[in-house]
């Protein structure tokens, strides 16, 4: 059977940066990044990320 | 177009200037006759294109008037009431809580407000480290003003055109600019009693310094003593304003807030568009006091100045 989910995840990063330097835009690269290399992991399900966006 | 008439126009004087007075035939044809024919169609295309210029000028003229002339009639609408709906129950309401009844002829209007002069915190500039960076120097002003009083249901049920919702401000429309710049930045004090404080998370006007003197506190002001947030106004402090004021704590704030002891805000009018969903919710109106600079409690009679 072919099931298909859509998940929202809520993601608390810590790390030194520059102040001036956005860290909105390196952390949502960084987070798609991380979860394209992590669904190598899972060849048998396919993970397209939607959307990531900043929570305020 | 025109260059095409131009050129027309341009072979008919040469014809006439080579037989001057007499017909020249082409073909058995009059090319006098023809020339003019052509002369006259031009001179009707030229016609024609001014009318449809003219017009096209009038309806432009005619939109943007219409366009500020909504603007205008919002927030005439609001004069028809005195209090926001204590629970509105379309989004229609929430964005627009003009719409639904209020009035905003208590505040003040200022012909030349004060230039907000805007102060980083440590090593992150007053622009932040991304997001609505014009939007984040206004978080950051540091400046005072001779403050002035408002009643509080003037700042609640102060309209705001619905296509900021959400929009950093250099998407917005002229009139949307146009419109929250007559009241924002305008120097308030408004009198109420404070009903919650929390501190905000990492966010991009504070270059998203994870460390406590690095956020803004969310402060809940209600015009009485344990009223429902959902018609509160948002003020907050922030970091390069609270360094000076060694007296603002989070416990003092809620303090105040468990004692209900009356309080007087001061601060820069402010538009906060990222949370119009919240209205009517968590808050009563997008407007905020952002930042406050002066917290005065009423104690003994009179007003004392949080340090």
């Amino acid at each position: 059977m072919r099931k298909a989910i859509m998940i929202e995840a809520r993601v608390w990063i810590e790390g030194e940066d520059e102040a001036a330097h956005d860290f909105a835009a390196s952390t949502i690269q960084a987070v798609r990044e991380a979860i394209e290399a992590g669904a190598a992991k899972h060849p048998e399900l396919r993970m397209t990320v939607k959307k990531i966006r900043e929570v305020k | 177009m025109i260059l095409g008439s131009a050129t027309t126009f341009s072979f008919y004087l040469h014809a006439r200037g080579s037989q001057p007075g007499g017909a020249l035939l082409l073909g058995g044809v009059d090319i006098h006759q023809q020339l003019e024919v052509v002369r006259r169609r031009g001179a009707t295309l030229v016609s024609v294109l001014v009318a449809v210029l003219v017009l096209g000028i009038f309806a432009l003229a005619l939109f943007v008037w219409s366009q500020q002339r909504t603007v205008a009639l919002r927030g005439d609408t609001t004069s028809q009431a005195t209090k926001p709906p204590a629970s509105p129950t379309t989004r229609t309401e929430h964005v627009s809580p003009g719409i639904s009844g209020a009035h905003v002829r208590g505040l003040p209007i200022m012909a030349r407000k004060p230039t907000p002069v805007s102060q980083g915190y440590q090593d992150c500039p007053a622009e932040g480290d991304g997001g609505d960076r014009q939007q984040n120097r206004l978080k950051n002003r540091v400046d005072s003003a001779a403050w002035l009083a408002t009643d509080f249901d003037d700042v609640l049920s102060l309209p705001w055109p619905p296509g900021v919702d959400r929009r950093q401000r250099d998407h917005w429309t002229r009139g949307d600019r146009s419109a929250v710049a007559k009241y924002e930045g305008l120097p308030l004090s408004i009198e109420g009693y404070f009903a919650g404080a929390k501190q905000e998370g990492p966010e991009a006007s504070n270059c998203h310094g994870a460390d406590a003197d690095f956020r803004d506190w969310h402060i809940w002001i209600a015009s009485e003593p344990g009223r429902d947030r959902a018609r509160s106004i948002v003020v907050e402090t922030t970091p390069s304003v609270r360094a000076i004021h060694p007296e603002w704590t989070l416990s003092a704030i809620r303090r105040l807030a468990r004692d209900s002891t009356r309080v007087r805000v001061s601060g820069w009018l402010f538009l906060d568009p990222e949370h119009p969903d919240q209205v009517g919710r968590t808050r009563g109106t997008i407007w905020e006091i952002h930042p406050v600079m002066r917290i005065e409690a009423w104690k003994n009679g009179q007003w004392e100045e949080m340090r």
